[in-house]
Protein backbone atom coordinates (compact mmCIF):
# COMPACT_ATOMS: atom_id res chain seq x y z
CA UNK A 1 0.00 0.00 0.00
CA UNK A 2 1.14 3.46 -0.78
CA UNK A 3 0.67 6.67 1.11
CA UNK A 4 0.16 9.99 -0.65
CA UNK A 5 0.38 13.19 1.33
CA UNK A 6 1.74 16.71 1.30
CA UNK A 7 5.25 17.30 2.52
CA UNK A 8 5.59 20.89 3.66
CA UNK A 9 9.21 21.91 4.00
CA UNK A 10 10.49 25.11 5.52
CA UNK A 11 12.95 26.57 3.07
CA UNK A 12 14.77 29.89 3.55
CA UNK A 13 12.35 31.53 1.11
CA UNK A 14 9.30 30.14 2.95
CA UNK A 15 7.20 26.96 3.02
CA UNK A 16 7.33 24.70 -0.02
CA UNK A 17 4.77 21.93 -0.61
CA UNK A 18 5.55 18.63 -2.28
CA UNK A 19 2.96 15.96 -3.05
CA UNK A 20 4.70 12.72 -2.29
CA UNK A 21 3.78 9.05 -2.64
CA UNK A 22 5.72 6.47 -0.67
CA UNK A 23 5.11 2.93 0.56
CA UNK A 24 3.15 2.99 3.79
CA UNK A 25 6.10 1.60 5.77
CA UNK A 26 8.44 4.33 4.52
CA UNK A 27 10.38 6.71 6.71
CA UNK A 28 10.48 10.49 6.68
CA UNK A 29 13.87 10.35 4.93
CA UNK A 30 12.33 8.33 2.11
CA UNK A 31 9.69 11.00 1.70
CA UNK A 32 12.42 13.65 1.61
CA UNK A 33 14.27 11.73 -1.06
CA UNK A 34 11.04 11.49 -3.05
CA UNK A 35 10.66 15.27 -2.77
CA UNK A 36 14.27 15.72 -3.83
CA UNK A 37 13.51 13.87 -7.04
CA UNK A 38 11.02 16.66 -7.82
CA UNK A 39 13.45 19.37 -6.78
CA UNK A 40 17.15 18.49 -6.65
CA UNK A 41 18.02 21.78 -4.94
CA UNK A 42 16.43 20.55 -1.70
CA UNK A 43 19.10 20.51 1.03
CA UNK A 44 19.10 17.91 3.79
CA UNK A 45 21.62 15.59 5.40
CA UNK A 46 21.52 11.81 5.66
CA UNK A 47 24.00 8.98 5.84
CA UNK A 48 23.53 5.72 7.69
CA UNK A 49 19.72 5.51 7.67
CA UNK A 50 19.74 3.54 10.91
CA UNK A 51 20.02 6.03 13.78
CA UNK A 52 23.72 5.71 14.45
CA UNK A 53 25.34 8.62 12.60
CA UNK A 54 23.14 11.44 13.92
CA UNK A 55 23.06 13.26 10.56
CA UNK A 56 19.36 13.36 9.79
CA UNK A 57 17.93 15.23 12.78
CA UNK A 58 15.08 17.59 11.96
CA UNK A 59 11.74 18.77 13.29
CA UNK A 60 8.76 16.69 12.19
CA UNK A 61 5.48 18.51 12.86
CA UNK A 62 7.34 20.67 15.34
CA UNK A 63 8.96 17.83 17.23
CA UNK A 64 12.63 16.79 17.11
CA UNK A 65 13.04 13.41 15.43
CA UNK A 66 15.55 11.42 13.39
CA UNK A 67 14.25 11.26 9.84
CA UNK A 68 15.62 7.80 9.22
CA UNK A 69 13.65 6.01 11.92
CA UNK A 70 10.45 8.05 11.98
CA UNK A 71 7.77 6.28 10.02
CA UNK A 72 5.69 8.47 7.76
CA UNK A 73 2.57 6.54 8.73
CA UNK A 74 3.11 7.56 12.34
CA UNK A 75 3.24 11.28 11.58
CA UNK A 76 1.13 11.76 8.46
CA UNK A 77 -1.90 10.23 6.86
CA UNK A 78 -3.94 10.69 3.71
CA UNK A 79 -4.89 14.31 3.43
CA UNK A 80 -2.69 15.48 6.28
CA UNK A 81 0.30 17.74 5.87
CA UNK A 82 3.67 16.58 7.15
CA UNK A 83 5.69 19.62 8.19
CA UNK A 84 9.46 19.47 8.18
CA UNK A 85 11.74 22.14 9.64
CA UNK A 86 15.43 22.28 10.47
CA UNK A 87 16.74 21.79 14.01
CA UNK A 88 16.73 24.91 16.16
CA UNK A 89 19.53 26.60 18.04
CA UNK A 90 22.24 25.65 15.55
CA UNK A 91 23.36 27.85 12.64
CA UNK A 92 21.24 27.21 9.60
CA UNK A 93 23.02 26.44 6.34
CA UNK A 94 19.94 26.04 4.14
CA UNK A 95 16.59 24.23 3.92
CA UNK A 96 16.83 21.44 6.49
CA UNK A 97 20.58 21.69 6.88
CA UNK A 98 22.19 23.00 10.08
CA UNK A 99 25.79 23.34 11.19
CA UNK A 100 26.63 20.91 13.99
CA UNK A 101 30.08 22.40 14.58
CA UNK A 102 29.16 24.42 17.70
CA UNK A 103 27.87 21.19 19.23
CA UNK A 104 30.93 19.18 18.24
CA UNK A 105 33.30 21.88 19.53
CA UNK A 106 31.67 21.86 22.94
CA UNK A 107 31.73 18.09 23.20
CA UNK A 108 35.40 18.16 22.18
CA UNK A 109 36.12 20.78 24.84
CA UNK A 110 34.91 18.38 27.48
CA UNK A 111 37.51 15.88 26.28
CA UNK A 112 35.34 12.79 26.39
CA UNK A 113 37.42 9.68 25.74
CA UNK A 114 35.92 8.50 22.44
CA UNK A 115 36.66 4.82 22.39
CA UNK A 116 36.33 2.05 24.92
CA UNK A 117 39.61 0.26 24.26
CA UNK A 118 38.78 -2.98 26.06
CA UNK A 119 36.05 -4.44 28.23
CA UNK A 120 38.65 -4.85 30.96
CA UNK A 121 38.88 -1.07 31.20
CA UNK A 122 35.24 -0.83 32.19
CA UNK A 123 34.54 0.75 35.55
CA UNK A 124 33.92 -1.77 38.27
CA UNK A 125 30.63 -1.49 40.10
CA UNK A 126 27.15 -0.60 38.86
CA UNK A 127 26.56 -0.61 35.12
CA UNK A 128 27.80 2.79 33.85
CA UNK A 129 25.50 4.95 31.76
CA UNK A 130 26.50 4.34 28.19
CA UNK A 131 27.05 7.86 26.97
CA UNK A 132 28.73 6.13 24.10
CA UNK A 133 25.15 5.95 22.91
CA UNK A 134 25.27 9.64 22.06
CA UNK A 135 25.26 10.08 18.30
CA UNK A 136 25.70 13.87 18.51
CA UNK A 137 22.56 14.40 16.47
CA UNK A 138 21.68 17.71 18.10
CA UNK A 139 18.03 16.92 18.80
CA UNK A 140 18.58 17.80 22.46
CA UNK A 141 20.10 21.18 21.62
CA UNK A 142 17.16 21.93 19.34
CA UNK A 143 14.62 21.01 22.00
CA UNK A 144 16.27 22.98 24.79
CA UNK A 145 14.58 26.35 25.43
CA UNK A 146 17.69 27.72 27.14
CA UNK A 147 19.91 26.87 24.17
CA UNK A 148 17.37 28.84 22.17
CA UNK A 149 17.93 32.10 23.98
CA UNK A 150 21.46 31.83 25.34
CA UNK A 151 23.99 30.95 22.67
CA UNK A 152 26.75 30.61 25.26
CA UNK A 153 24.86 27.88 27.10
CA UNK A 154 26.91 24.67 26.98
CA UNK A 155 23.83 22.69 26.12
CA UNK A 156 22.57 19.25 27.08
CA UNK A 157 24.87 17.12 24.91
CA UNK A 158 28.12 18.72 26.08
CA UNK A 159 27.02 18.72 29.72
CA UNK A 160 26.01 15.08 29.46
CA UNK A 161 29.46 14.37 27.99
CA UNK A 162 31.03 16.10 31.00
CA UNK A 163 28.93 13.97 33.34
CA UNK A 164 30.16 10.93 31.47
CA UNK A 165 33.80 11.97 31.90
CA UNK A 166 33.17 12.48 35.59
CA UNK A 167 31.59 9.03 35.89
CA UNK A 168 34.20 7.17 33.89
CA UNK A 169 37.35 9.29 33.54
CA UNK A 170 39.83 6.83 31.98
CA UNK A 171 42.75 9.08 32.73
CA UNK A 172 40.99 12.36 31.92
CA UNK A 173 41.34 15.24 34.37
CA UNK A 174 37.91 15.24 35.95
CA UNK A 175 38.54 18.32 38.08
CA UNK A 176 39.32 20.48 35.06
CA UNK A 177 36.29 19.23 33.15
CA UNK A 178 34.05 19.93 36.12
CA UNK A 179 35.59 23.38 36.48
CA UNK A 180 34.75 24.02 32.85
CA UNK A 181 31.06 23.23 33.18
CA UNK A 182 30.59 24.45 36.75
CA UNK A 183 29.58 27.77 35.30
CA UNK A 184 26.70 30.22 34.94
CA UNK A 185 26.37 29.23 31.32
CA UNK A 186 27.07 25.58 31.99
CA UNK A 187 25.50 23.33 34.57
CA UNK A 188 23.64 26.12 36.34
CA UNK A 189 21.83 27.45 33.31
CA UNK A 190 19.74 24.31 32.97
CA UNK A 191 16.20 24.80 34.21
CA UNK A 192 15.21 21.17 34.41
CA UNK A 193 12.89 21.27 31.42
CA UNK A 194 13.82 17.68 30.46
CA UNK A 195 12.94 18.21 26.79
CA UNK A 196 16.43 17.00 25.90
CA UNK A 197 15.80 13.66 27.58
CA UNK A 198 12.38 13.49 25.91
CA UNK A 199 13.72 13.80 22.38
CA UNK A 200 17.01 11.94 22.67
CA UNK A 201 16.91 8.94 20.29
CA UNK A 202 19.80 7.22 22.08
CA UNK A 203 18.65 7.22 25.71
CA UNK A 204 21.44 9.47 26.91
CA UNK A 205 19.14 11.27 29.41
CA UNK A 206 21.12 14.53 29.40
CA UNK A 207 18.83 16.18 31.95
CA UNK A 208 19.29 13.35 34.39
CA UNK A 209 23.05 13.46 33.97
CA UNK A 210 23.09 17.24 34.47
CA UNK A 211 21.10 16.90 37.69
CA UNK A 212 23.42 14.12 38.83
CA UNK A 213 26.43 16.33 38.24
CA UNK A 214 24.78 19.14 40.17
CA UNK A 215 24.18 16.77 43.03
CA UNK A 216 27.82 15.81 42.94
CA UNK A 217 28.98 19.43 43.03
CA UNK A 218 26.50 20.44 45.73
CA UNK A 219 27.17 17.55 48.01
CA UNK A 220 30.90 17.19 47.53
CA UNK A 221 32.86 14.35 45.98
CA UNK A 222 31.46 10.87 46.44
CA UNK A 223 32.80 7.36 45.78
CA UNK B 1 31.27 22.18 56.35
CA UNK B 2 32.85 20.26 53.54
CA UNK B 3 30.24 21.63 51.18
CA UNK B 4 31.17 25.22 51.98
CA UNK B 5 34.74 24.66 50.78
CA UNK B 6 33.43 23.28 47.55
CA UNK B 7 31.21 26.21 46.80
CA UNK B 8 32.91 28.33 44.22
CA UNK B 9 31.67 31.87 44.27
CA UNK B 10 30.55 33.10 40.90
CA UNK B 11 30.17 29.70 39.30
CA UNK B 12 26.42 29.87 39.39
CA UNK B 13 26.27 27.19 42.00
CA UNK B 14 25.99 29.79 44.74
CA UNK B 15 23.13 31.53 42.91
CA UNK B 16 21.23 28.32 42.39
CA UNK B 17 21.66 27.20 45.97
CA UNK B 18 20.54 30.57 47.34
CA UNK B 19 17.51 30.47 45.06
CA UNK B 20 16.63 26.95 46.23
CA UNK B 21 17.10 27.71 49.94
CA UNK B 22 15.21 31.01 49.77
CA UNK B 23 12.47 29.20 47.87
CA UNK B 24 12.09 26.59 50.57
CA UNK B 25 12.01 29.29 53.26
CA UNK B 26 9.39 31.15 51.26
CA UNK B 27 7.05 28.18 51.13
CA UNK B 28 6.84 28.55 54.90
CA UNK B 29 7.01 32.36 55.10
CA UNK B 30 4.44 32.97 52.37
CA UNK B 31 2.13 30.45 54.00
CA UNK B 32 2.41 32.19 57.35
CA UNK B 33 2.01 35.62 55.79
CA UNK B 34 -1.10 34.60 53.87
CA UNK B 35 -2.74 33.01 56.88
CA UNK B 36 -1.84 35.98 59.05
CA UNK B 37 -3.28 38.50 56.60
CA UNK B 38 -6.46 36.70 55.63
CA UNK B 39 -7.50 34.66 58.61
CA UNK B 40 -6.34 36.01 61.94
CA UNK B 41 -7.93 39.44 62.20
CA UNK B 42 -11.67 39.86 62.34
CA UNK B 43 -12.88 40.42 58.78
CA UNK B 44 -9.68 39.00 57.34
CA UNK B 45 -7.66 41.98 56.10
CA UNK B 46 -6.49 44.36 58.77
CA UNK B 47 -7.53 47.94 59.41
CA UNK B 48 -4.85 50.50 60.15
CA UNK B 49 -5.10 49.97 63.90
CA UNK B 50 -4.87 46.21 63.41
CA UNK B 51 -1.79 46.58 61.20
CA UNK B 52 0.02 48.74 63.71
CA UNK B 53 -0.79 46.40 66.59
CA UNK B 54 0.23 43.40 64.49
CA UNK B 55 3.60 44.83 63.45
CA UNK B 56 4.46 46.04 66.95
CA UNK B 57 4.85 42.45 68.12
CA UNK B 58 8.60 41.67 68.00
CA UNK B 59 8.18 38.14 66.62
CA UNK B 60 5.89 39.42 63.88
CA UNK B 61 8.22 42.29 63.06
CA UNK B 62 11.06 39.79 62.81
CA UNK B 63 9.11 37.37 60.64
CA UNK B 64 7.78 39.99 58.27
CA UNK B 65 11.22 41.56 57.92
CA UNK B 66 12.73 38.14 57.24
CA UNK B 67 9.96 37.53 54.71
CA UNK B 68 10.73 40.81 52.93
CA UNK B 69 14.45 40.07 52.75
CA UNK B 70 13.99 36.49 51.57
CA UNK B 71 11.31 37.28 49.00
CA UNK B 72 13.27 40.20 47.56
CA UNK B 73 16.39 38.04 47.29
CA UNK B 74 14.46 35.25 45.59
CA UNK B 75 12.64 37.60 43.23
CA UNK B 76 15.75 39.44 42.09
CA UNK B 77 17.74 36.21 41.69
CA UNK B 78 14.85 35.05 39.51
CA UNK B 79 14.99 38.22 37.42
CA UNK B 80 18.71 37.67 36.99
CA UNK B 81 18.16 34.05 35.90
CA UNK B 82 15.71 35.14 33.22
CA UNK B 83 18.08 37.85 31.98
CA UNK B 84 21.01 35.41 31.93
CA UNK B 85 18.90 33.09 29.81
CA UNK B 86 18.74 35.86 27.25
CA UNK B 87 22.52 35.59 26.91
CA UNK B 88 24.24 38.24 29.02
CA UNK B 89 27.99 38.46 28.74
CA UNK B 90 30.21 38.59 31.86
CA UNK B 91 30.43 42.38 31.87
CA UNK B 92 26.69 42.86 31.62
CA UNK B 93 26.24 40.24 34.32
CA UNK B 94 28.62 42.16 36.58
CA UNK B 95 26.63 45.36 36.09
CA UNK B 96 23.38 43.49 36.62
CA UNK B 97 24.52 42.02 39.92
CA UNK B 98 25.28 45.45 41.29
CA UNK B 99 22.07 46.93 39.93
CA UNK B 100 19.97 44.16 41.45
CA UNK B 101 21.83 44.41 44.76
CA UNK B 102 20.95 48.11 44.84
CA UNK B 103 17.33 47.45 43.94
CA UNK B 104 17.20 44.78 46.64
CA UNK B 105 18.69 47.02 49.28
CA UNK B 106 16.30 49.83 48.29
CA UNK B 107 13.35 47.47 48.48
CA UNK B 108 14.21 46.22 51.93
CA UNK B 109 15.01 49.76 53.04
CA UNK B 110 11.65 50.97 51.79
CA UNK B 111 9.83 48.17 53.58
CA UNK B 112 11.62 48.72 56.86
CA UNK B 113 11.08 52.47 56.68
CA UNK B 114 7.38 51.97 56.02
CA UNK B 115 7.03 49.47 58.85
CA UNK B 116 8.73 51.78 61.30
CA UNK B 117 6.50 54.66 60.18
CA UNK B 118 3.41 52.59 60.92
CA UNK B 119 4.40 51.29 64.35
CA UNK B 120 5.48 54.63 65.69
CA UNK C 1 10.75 3.41 25.06
CA UNK C 2 7.75 5.23 23.77
CA UNK C 3 8.41 7.09 20.56
CA UNK C 4 4.80 7.69 19.70
CA UNK C 5 3.84 10.86 18.03
CA UNK C 6 2.98 13.13 20.92
CA UNK C 7 -0.17 15.01 19.95
CA UNK C 8 0.41 17.38 22.81
CA UNK C 9 3.80 18.03 21.24
CA UNK C 10 5.63 19.00 24.38
CA UNK C 11 6.25 17.27 27.64
CA UNK C 12 5.30 17.94 31.23
CA UNK C 13 8.76 19.35 31.90
CA UNK C 14 8.32 22.12 29.35
CA UNK C 15 4.88 23.02 30.69
CA UNK C 16 6.38 23.12 34.17
CA UNK C 17 9.09 25.48 32.93
CA UNK C 18 6.60 27.77 31.21
CA UNK C 19 4.24 27.92 34.20
CA UNK C 20 7.14 28.45 36.57
CA UNK C 21 8.54 31.30 34.53
CA UNK C 22 5.16 32.92 33.92
CA UNK C 23 4.16 32.72 37.58
CA UNK C 24 7.60 33.97 38.58
CA UNK C 25 7.33 37.07 36.42
CA UNK C 26 3.79 37.65 37.67
CA UNK C 27 4.91 37.35 41.26
CA UNK C 28 7.81 39.80 40.89
CA UNK C 29 5.38 42.32 39.39
CA UNK C 30 2.91 41.60 42.18
CA UNK C 31 5.62 42.04 44.83
CA UNK C 32 6.39 45.57 43.73
CA UNK C 33 2.76 46.42 43.18
CA UNK C 34 2.01 45.20 46.68
CA UNK C 35 4.86 47.17 48.21
CA UNK C 36 3.72 50.29 46.36
CA UNK C 37 0.14 49.86 47.53
CA UNK C 38 1.31 49.45 51.12
CA UNK C 39 2.44 53.03 50.91
CA UNK C 40 -1.21 53.87 51.55
CA UNK C 41 -0.42 53.11 55.17
CA UNK C 42 1.46 56.39 55.35
CA UNK C 43 -1.87 58.12 54.79
CA UNK C 44 -2.99 56.93 58.18
CA UNK C 45 -6.21 55.13 59.11
CA UNK C 46 -8.31 57.28 56.77
CA UNK C 47 -6.48 56.27 53.59
CA UNK C 48 -5.70 52.74 54.64
CA UNK C 49 -9.10 51.68 55.91
CA UNK C 50 -10.70 52.94 52.70
CA UNK C 51 -8.28 50.82 50.77
CA UNK C 52 -9.01 47.75 52.92
CA UNK C 53 -12.73 48.16 52.27
CA UNK C 54 -11.88 47.92 48.57
CA UNK C 55 -9.55 44.97 49.14
CA UNK C 56 -12.29 43.02 50.85
CA UNK C 57 -14.52 43.29 47.77
CA UNK C 58 -15.28 40.14 45.73
CA UNK C 59 -13.29 41.43 42.76
CA UNK C 60 -10.17 41.87 44.85
CA UNK C 61 -10.64 38.55 46.55
CA UNK C 62 -10.96 36.92 43.14
CA UNK C 63 -7.64 38.48 42.15
CA UNK C 64 -6.23 37.20 45.42
CA UNK C 65 -7.29 33.70 44.42
CA UNK C 66 -5.39 34.03 41.16
CA UNK C 67 -2.40 35.26 43.15
CA UNK C 68 -2.74 32.26 45.42
CA UNK C 69 -2.74 29.99 42.39
CA UNK C 70 0.42 31.62 41.09
CA UNK C 71 2.16 31.29 44.44
CA UNK C 72 1.14 27.65 44.74
CA UNK C 73 2.28 26.50 41.33
CA UNK C 74 5.52 28.43 41.60
CA UNK C 75 6.23 27.20 45.10
CA UNK C 76 5.29 23.58 44.57
CA UNK C 77 7.05 23.30 41.23
CA UNK C 78 9.98 25.11 42.84
CA UNK C 79 10.19 22.39 45.46
CA UNK C 80 10.14 19.86 42.60
CA UNK C 81 12.99 21.69 40.83
CA UNK C 82 15.00 21.83 44.06
CA UNK C 83 14.58 18.11 44.55
CA UNK C 84 15.60 17.39 40.96
CA UNK C 85 18.56 19.74 41.23
CA UNK C 86 19.90 17.61 44.05
CA UNK C 87 19.62 14.58 41.81
CA UNK C 88 16.59 13.19 43.64
CA UNK C 89 13.34 11.91 42.15
CA UNK C 90 14.62 12.14 38.57
CA UNK C 91 12.65 9.10 37.50
CA UNK C 92 9.46 10.78 38.60
CA UNK C 93 10.05 14.28 37.29
CA UNK C 94 6.86 14.27 35.21
CA UNK C 95 4.70 12.75 37.93
CA UNK C 96 6.05 15.26 40.40
CA UNK C 97 4.86 18.03 38.12
CA UNK C 98 1.36 16.56 37.84
CA UNK C 99 1.25 16.23 41.63
CA UNK C 100 2.38 19.85 42.04
CA UNK C 101 -0.22 21.05 39.54
CA UNK C 102 -3.02 19.04 41.09
CA UNK C 103 -2.12 20.15 44.59
CA UNK C 104 -2.01 23.76 43.39
CA UNK C 105 -5.49 23.55 41.93
CA UNK C 106 -6.92 21.80 44.97
CA UNK C 107 -5.31 24.16 47.48
CA UNK C 108 -6.28 27.15 45.35
CA UNK C 109 -9.89 26.03 45.46
CA UNK C 110 -9.76 25.38 49.16
CA UNK C 111 -8.08 28.73 49.77
CA UNK C 112 -10.65 30.51 47.63
CA UNK C 113 -13.51 29.06 49.64
CA UNK C 114 -11.78 29.93 52.90
CA UNK C 115 -11.07 33.50 51.82
CA UNK C 116 -14.55 34.18 50.54
CA UNK C 117 -16.15 32.75 53.65
CA UNK C 118 -14.30 35.23 55.83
Amino acid sequence: MNLTFTLRIRRPQGWADFTVTVPDDAYVLDALEAAERHDPTLLFRHACHHASCGSCGLRVNGRERLGCVTRVAEVASRGRVLKLEPLRNLPRLGDLLVDHQPLFSRIDAVDLPPIRAAASEAVAGPQPTRFENCIECGLCVSACPVAGSDSSYWGPAALAAAARVAAEPRGRDVASVLKLVDDEHGLWRCHGVFECTEVCPADVDPAGLIMGLRQRLLEGERQ
Amino acid sequence: MEQMEQIKMGSGRWGWLLQAVSGILLVVLVGLHWVAQHFLAAGGLRTYADVAAYLRQPVIFGLETAFLIVVTTHALLGVRAILLDLGLGPRADHVLRWALALVGAATVGYGLDLTLAVIR
Amino acid sequence: MKRWFDLRRRSAGLWAFRLHRLSGIGLVLYLYLHLAVLNQLRGGPGRWDAFVALARSPLFLALDVILLGGVLIHGLNGLRLTLLGFGRGLRWQKQLFWVALTLSVVLMGWGAVAMFRR
